[in-house]
């Protein structure tokens, strides 16, 4: 499953992403979805206050797997800084860090940025393996799908 | 393959929220030294400086400590920790109370557990 949303370069985008990663993960487990909401609301945060751009939000849930990808078309490249603690700004990219399995940056050829990550669920107590195979994946839906498949671009033109 | 129909619980839209009813703020004095900001709800970019602008009046007679009771926050991210940052260097003690474990794991991970101070 794998749907994208594009975000207006103002603040509210910044809850607004967080609902439309939350709305993708529901089922997931709390611990999961809680880093998720924190991650994107970082990446968001950071197109909008640092170089005042929209951004395309993508969230693909695979199994145990969730990537996600803000993409904006500003120059510039994101810096993960680690600041004194007396310093107040710069620990966004720093909180990816801390809480992703894997996360980068993609420059396209126009301007532009990709900032993605991975995520990987907490592994679940108590389950068989026969059950884990019955095609219901770790958060409760069904799987099976190819993994290009059930792509749908939403734009929010607000 | 492409199928244009969101799966059905992936909300079609958010709804826009203006940050009125995504965090509300309670503030009390027990004592003349002592701030108690209750902080419900999610505090991100989009209403941090409105929460800020709302406690300054508070934090100008130089009181010297300041509790920020997090229990009932849902969500905070780095500009809620940027906020807190500038709290506690306006006052002599802060203490962060009751935080989220995902919180506290990113603030000891980028050592700020001693300046923004868990209690419980």
């Amino acid at each position: 499953m794998k749907l994208s949303r594009s975000f207006p370069a103002e603040a509210s985008s910044v809850p607004a992403a967080r609902r439309f990663a939350a709305g993708m993960l529901s089922g997931a487990p709390s611990e999961l979805l809680e880093a998720v909401e924190l991650m994107v609301s970082e990446l968001a945060t950071n197109c909008i206050r640092h170089v005042n751009a929209s951004f395309e939000l993508t969230i693909e849930r695979h199994g145990d797997k969730v990537h996600v990808e803000v993409r904006d078309r500003a120059e510039g490249r994101p810096a993960m800084r680690s600041p004194a603690p007396v310093d107040t700004q710069g620990r966004g990219l720093r909180i990816v860090d801390l809480l992703a399995a894997r996360w980068g940056v993609r420059y396209d050829a126009d301007a532009g940025k990709t900032v993605w990550f991975t995520l990987l669920a907490p592994p679940q107590d108590e389950e068989p393996e026969d059950q884990r195979s019955s095609g219901r994946d770790l958060f409760g839906t069904t799987s099976g799908e190819p993994a290009s498949s059930g792509q749908a671009q939403i734009t929010n033109a607000a | 393959m492409e199928d244009l129909d969101a799966p059905s619980d992936v909300p079609e839209e958010p709804e826009a929220q203006s940050d009125e009813s995504l965090v509300q703020v309670e503030v009390a004095s027990p004592d003349a030294d002592t701030l108690v900001v209750t902080l419900t709800g999610e505090l991100d970019l989009s209403n941090v400086e409105r929460i800020e602008t709302d406690i300054a009046p508070q934090l100008e007679s130089g009181r010297q400590r300041m509790i920020v009771e997090a229990r009932d926050l849902e969500f905070a991210d780095s500009s809620a920790i940027a906020l807190w940052l500038r709290w506690s260097s306006q006052v002599e003690h802060f203490e962060l109370r009751n935080l989220s474990p995902l919180l506290r794991r990113v603030l000891t991970a980028m050592g700020l557990e001693q300046r923004l101070e868990f209690g419980t």
